[in-house]
């Protein structure tokens, strides 16, 4: 095999730019042809082959070398190089950033950006397109796009499992109607449920984690968000650090978190940090509910009651890469020992 | 093709059909065949008519204009253009002025070859774009080759002309294809001005000359995809005098390499200007290399010369504000 060497082309430099290669890597090329273009600081130069065969670049063009460097090899016919393959069927057209944007924004597919038939896809075509289809339907409103965020990221990142325990929220349920009136604030499953969990943090704390890719972030306390959606749509505002707290304080927390619902004035403090989710889904007989994970949490804890309050089925969908069945099953058990004990 | 190998195959073909033209210059005979091997080929096919010279400008360029004034045809290879500042005086008060101070026209058959350019690190006396130094000659008509005009077709206008020419090369063109433009971009050419457009209105005209058109093309392509401006850009063969019709569009830009300071836009825009003020939103917008020496180190040079991020950059400010 032959190498390509670069000659020494004039005194003053002690390296060159390889300018352009006149051959393609693969080439098969003759003794005599011209392959490279490599210029000193006052000229260009092409170098011929030197000998007949296969050329394989060794640097690429934009290079700089020494005289005497090896910038290619010259060899015999080697293994037949398939050329790349510049597709231009059903070519792309190219899209400006503004127009992508409102693309993005939209929810546009490619194929309805392909049928507007143009090379180049500005805002102003996305508009035209949008308003020759308008979306069928309503349009969803801020929130519920928010919601259909999280429910989409929830859903592409997290490989949650689900298991539900029976119960039996009779007791429960007196135990709240008494402790309603001593304490003059509205306690319910959720008051009931955000204790329970609250108080399972030291013995689960994987169950309030973050997880990530190799490593799970810790959480020193329980921060529980519970779902509430009062017809305005769903928030998830958080009872920070409810282990601490008494029953009155959930409960006045979580009444100051209704009344805010109903306006949608939360604070963003009260909206955030949530390390457990409790998702409630105890109106209208629902015997159900598989919650979907949010993002950044490990669980999240379906409440269910039937009107009565006796066996309800209570569900927990937990991120499969951190926690385990068997870890559930632990962890909900220990859960309905300590609201079945509730008296 | 390559443009080293358009502007090398049109002056075989010249000279193929030319039996009074000739070609002179320092290193053109082969093997070297000219610093840039744009004249490679030619003394062994007419080793009477290319005459490798020594290294002064001025007697190579007033040989030039002899040869012209006794009626032949001669092509000057300056190595490097900055060094036509040498043959100055040849082509001022020689060259041009014996077109028309001997009471009749004197056809003057002459072109002078120049690289020109920077973008290689050659420093500060063999990067820069002279063209500014010779507008307004009278009897000196100035050319830049482009990828978009065919070099034989120049090269026969110029010498058709019958007055001396300057043709100026920007060294980074050798190695770039002859009448490529990336899509969505056309190109056509109307006279001697090459039109790449889109088919909208543009919402600006940028005037360069070929040099720079690669650069400008980029800015056009980053313009529309990020800011959705649309140009259109016209790359005149000839520089001087300068005429084109300037498509309507509110805002004109003119791109040289050249440094600040009386430049060849300078003078684009004036003529604009006369033509076209009712129409335009703005004064006509110079973008040119800083007003600098060019320095030879990389990431210096690079602050001085006009590129794609430069054009990109004023055109997006004047427009959008």
């Amino acid at each position: 095999m032959a190498e390509l060497r670069v000659p020494k082309l004039n005194n003053n430099d002690t390296e060159y730019l390889v300018v352009e290669w006149l051959a393609p890597d693969g080439a098969e090329v003759g003794e005599e042809d011209p392959v490279v273009v490599v210029e000193t600081s006052k000229a260009a130069e092409e170098l011929p082959a030197g000998a007949s065969g296969a050329l394989r670049h060794v640097v690429g063009a934009g290079a700089w070398c020494r005289p005497d460097e090896v910038i290619a090899t010259i060899g015999a016919p080697a293994e037949a190089v398939v050329p790349r393959e510049h597709t231009h069927e059903g070519a792309e057209p190219l899209v400006t950033a503004p127009a992508q944007a409102l693309i993005d924004e939209l929810g546009l597919t490619p194929e309805q950006v392909r049928g507007l038939g143009v090379a180049v896809v500005r805002r102003a075509d996305v508009e035209r397109l949008a308003t020759a289809h308008p979306p069928a339907g309503i349009e969803l409103s801020r929130g519920q796009r928010a919601v259909a965020r999280t429910v989409a990221l929830s859903h592409r990142t997290v490989p949650a499992a689900y298991l539900a325990v029976r119960m039996d929220l009779g007791p429960a349920l007196d135990y709240a109607r008494a402790r309603t009136k001593e304490i003059r604030r509205p306690v319910g499953l959720a008051e009931i449920f955000v204790q329970a969990v609250a108080g399972l943090h030291a013995r689960f704390p994987l169950f309030f984690a973050t997880p990530g890719d190799t490593h799970a972030t810790m959480s020193d306390k329980p921060d529980i968000g519970v779902t509430l959606d009062l017809g305005n749509g769903l928030y998830v505002p958080v009872i920070h650090d409810a282990a601490a707290r008494t029953l009155k304080e959930i409960a006045a927390t979580l009444m100051r978190h209704r009344l805010a619902a109903t306006s949608g004035e939360f604070k963003e403090a009260d909206l955030t940090g949530a390390n457990f989710v409790v998702t409630l889904h105890t109106e209208g007989g629902v015997v159900l509910a598989i919650p979907l994970v949010f993002p950044g949490t490990a669980c999240a804890l379906a409440v269910t009651s039937p009107g009565d309050g006796t066996p309800a089925d209570i569900g927990l969908a937990y991120d499969h890469r951190l926690i385990n069945g068997r870890d559930a099953a632990l962890f909900m058990s220990a859960l309905k020992e300590s609201v079945e004990e509730l008296r | 093709m390559r443009v080293a190998e358009d502007l090398n195959a049109a002056l075989h073909r010249l000279m193929d059909h030319d039996p009074g033209l000739y070609v002179l210059g320092e290193d053109v005979l082969d093997p070297y065949g000219g610093a840039f091997k744009i004249t490679r080929g030619l003394s062994t096919r007419f080793p009477d008519r290319v005459l490798t010279t020594p290294i002064s400008e001025s007697a190579i360029t007033g040989v030039a204009a002899g040869l012209a004034l006794s009626g032949d045809r001669a092509i000057v290879e300056i190595m490097f253009g900055d060094f036509a500042a040498l043959a100055f005086d040849q082509l001022m008060n020689f060259a041009a002025k014996s077109v028309s101070m001997y009471g009749t026209r004197v056809p003057m058959r002459m072109v002078v070859r120049c690289p020109v350019g920077g973008g290689r690190g050659y420093g500060p006396t063999h990067s820069q774009s002279p063209q500014k130094h010779f507008v307004g000659i009278p009897g000196l008509a100035l050319y830049e080759v482009s990828p978009f005009h065919d070099n034989l077709a120049v090269f026969e206008e110029m010498l058709w002309r019958g007055e001396p020419c300057v043709l100026f090369e920007d060294k980074v063109l050798y190695t770039r294809p002859m009448h490529a433009v990336e899509p969505p971009f056309s190109v056509e050419r109307a006279g001697g001005v090459a039109r790449v457009f889109l088919d909208d209105q543009p919402d600006c005209v940028i005037v360069a000359p070929g040099g720079v058109a690669h650069r400008v093309l980029a800015a056009m392509r980053s313009l529309l995809l990020e800011e959705e401006i649309v140009a259109t850009l016209l790359v005149p063969s000839r520089l001087y005098p300068f005429d084109a019709d300037i498509p309507a569009a509110r805002r004109v830009f003119v791109v040289e390499e050249s440094t600040g300071g009386g430049t060849w836009g300078a003078e684009v825009a004036h003529l604009v200007h006369q033509r076209h003020w009712d129409r335009l939103d703005g004064p006509v917008t110079l973008i040119h290399s800083a007003d600098s020496v060019i320095p030879t180190a990389a990431h210096l040079e690079r602050e001085v010369l006009v590129d794609a991020a430069a054009i990109h950059r004023v055109i997006r400010k004047v427009i959008r504000g």
